[in-house]
């Protein structure tokens, strides 16, 4: 079986996250038009590798899910 | 709400039952345990099973769902694995799913789905909860819940 190259969606997500955390539906409809959708999955494993952070919380029945760059890249 | 303490009680062929019982929920969360132990000693001589678990829950008053839909069935569940810290396996199902988290064409749940994403992170990474603890899911060791390892439609039988 032929292995998915998660390299150019890796650096799309962290440019997509460069700014501070965003919500997961922001980042599935980003990903969807990039093309990146199915590749979404693989936000687990940069969550594994301590490369992004997955939280969620529930205020007055509303869900929060975000998603956030562990480090974020310096700008230099 | 009451809270119910339970046995789930198992027999030569590994079937199981379990008997729930209702206490009033002013008693002191602190004395439950005590409770458990004592009253498992109780059931215990009554029986020629085998005790499987023994606990208690807390009913909570949540927000109401909507009412089931028609085609909604209890047997039609996806069911997701998760890997522990130390390697075990902790499977659940959720009955009733809704066909549209599941990738088209597919028994596999679609884990990029905004709805199943916030479920697995409730489950992997925790919910953090007005005190801004972070409550994370384990298994029955305590053992924490780290990765889904997979999610599936799941046809089965209805569970009481």
């Amino acid at each position: 079986m032929a292995k998915t190259d998660f390299s150019g969606f890796e650096q799309w997500a962290r440019d997509q996250l460069a700014n501070g955390p965003l919500p997961y539906e922001d980042l599935h409809a980003a990903a969807r038009l990039e093309g990146y959708e199915r590749h979404l999955s693989h936000l687990r494993t940069m969550a594994a590798n301590g490369d992004v952070k997955f939280r969620l919380t529930v205020q007055n029945g509303e869900r929060q899910h975000t998603v956030e760059l562990v480090e974020p890249e310096l700008p230099f | 709400m009451a809270i119910n303490v339970y046995y789930r009680i198992a027999d030569a062929k590994n079937d199981t039952s379990t008997v729930m019982i209702p206490l009033p929920s002013t008693v002191a969360i602190t004395d439950l345990n005590d409770y458990v132990t004592d009253l498992a000693a109780i059931i215990q001589p009554l029986v020629n099973g085998t005790l499987i678990e023994a606990g208690f829950a807390v009913g909570v008053s949540v927000v109401p769902w909507p009412i089931a839909a028609g085609i909604s069935d209890v047997q039609e569940k996806a069911r997701f694995v998760f890997r522990t810290a130390g390697g075990w396996l902790k499977s659940l199902s959720i009955p009733t799913v809704l066909e549209s988290i599941f990738s088209p064409g597919s028994r596999e749940v679609d884990t990029t789905d905004p709805d199943v994403a916030a479920f697995v992170t409730a489950m992997v990474d925790g919910i953090t909860v007005a005190s801004t603890n972070n409550i994370e899911a384990s298994d029955r060791r305590e053992d924490d819940l780290t990765n889904l390892v997979q999610a599936t439609e799941a046809w089965g039988r209805a569970r009481g």
